[in-house]
């Protein structure tokens, strides 16, 4: 370790006073700022970006959704794979044969 | 801007503002950017980049206003988003920039800092290109500490680092600031 007032240490203390008192002008970066600061704020609000945060938020209820539907699929026993019922909605004839014998 | 809105406590900005008035937020913002952009323009390397940090500070503020517990001046609780996006931005920043030797960088024409109109003494650059070199924690501490003359408390409370953390990381930081400076020509 260097003792505190190695040279190094000195020039390094003396840089650092001259950065120190060496301040940026930011008066043009600055200018029209809260315009800026405001229309930002305005475009994050849009109604859009709101959609979006809520239909991820949803995400997780139409998950519990699904699963209970397919857990009520289950204990019903309702069979999706009826050949009849998916035949009717590409065959209109088909469907009116499938509700006549349900009738 | 009239005398009439700077009489106005931020306390009742604060309030106007979490009921929906924007220009409140914007008086709150002309109050304060000063401040936010004296701290961001000891760290972004360009005016595009201190733009972005400033308004990242303000929009977290804007977003969080109702967490602002009130226990200490609005300026405090902005300082410290600010110190915190100013970490964030060393941290990305450094990210996408791996490390590489000051010579190098000279050779890049890297421009260390938010472009200034007088000409910097080449000393005073070679410390600039000394900070760059750190680490985001190493330049976080050592700017609060040595540039904005921030006391080893109020660095604590910026960062929610312990007391002695900052003391352990300033004294690092300086170690590692003066190796560079030592192996530069």
């Amino acid at each position: 370790m260097n003792p505190p007032d190695s040279p190094l240490d000195v020039e390094l203390d003396r840089l650092l006073g001259q950065a120190r008192a060496q301040r940026v002008d930011t008066s043009a970066v600055e200018y029209g700022f809260e315009t800026r600061l405001i229309a930002r704020l305005k475009e994050k609000r849009e109604p859009s970006s709101v959609w979006a945060m809520i239909s991820w938020r949803m995400a997780p209820i139409f998950a519990v959704g699904m699963m209970a539907l397919a857990i009520w699929q289950m204990e019903t026993g309702v069979d999706t794979s009826d050949t009849t019922t998916l035949a009717s909605f590409d065959n209109p004839e088909a469907a009116d044969l499938w509700s006549d014998t349900t009738d | 801007m009239g005398a009439q809105e700077n009489d106005i406590p931020d306390e009742r900005l604060i309030e106007a503002t979490l009921s929906g008035d924007d220009q409140s937020f914007a008086e709150l913002a002309r109050r304060y950017k000063g401040r936010v952009f004296g701290v961001a323009s000891r760290f972004a390397q360009d005016a595009g980049d201190l733009d972005d940090i400033c308004q990242d500070v303000f929009v977290q503020a804007y977003f969080k206003l109702r967490q602002f517990r009130r226990d200490s001046p609005f300026e405090h609780w902005l300082l410290r988003i600010t110190t915190y996006k100013c970490y964030d931005y060393l941290r990305k920043k450094r990210r996408r920039t791996p490390t590489v030797s000051v010579d190098a960088l000279l050779e890049a024409g890297y421009e260390p800092s938010v472009p200034e109109p007088q000409q910097r003494h080449p000393d005073l650059e070679r410390l600039h290109l000394a900070l760059a070199q750190l680490s985001a924690k190493e330049r976080l501490v050592i700017t609060l500490l040595e540039l904005e003359e921030r006391s080893v408390q109020e660095i604590a409370d910026l960062t929610g680092w312990s007391v002695g953390n900052v003391k352990v990381r300033a004294f690092r930081a300086r170690g590692a600031l003066r190796k560079l400076m030592e192996n530069q020509p």
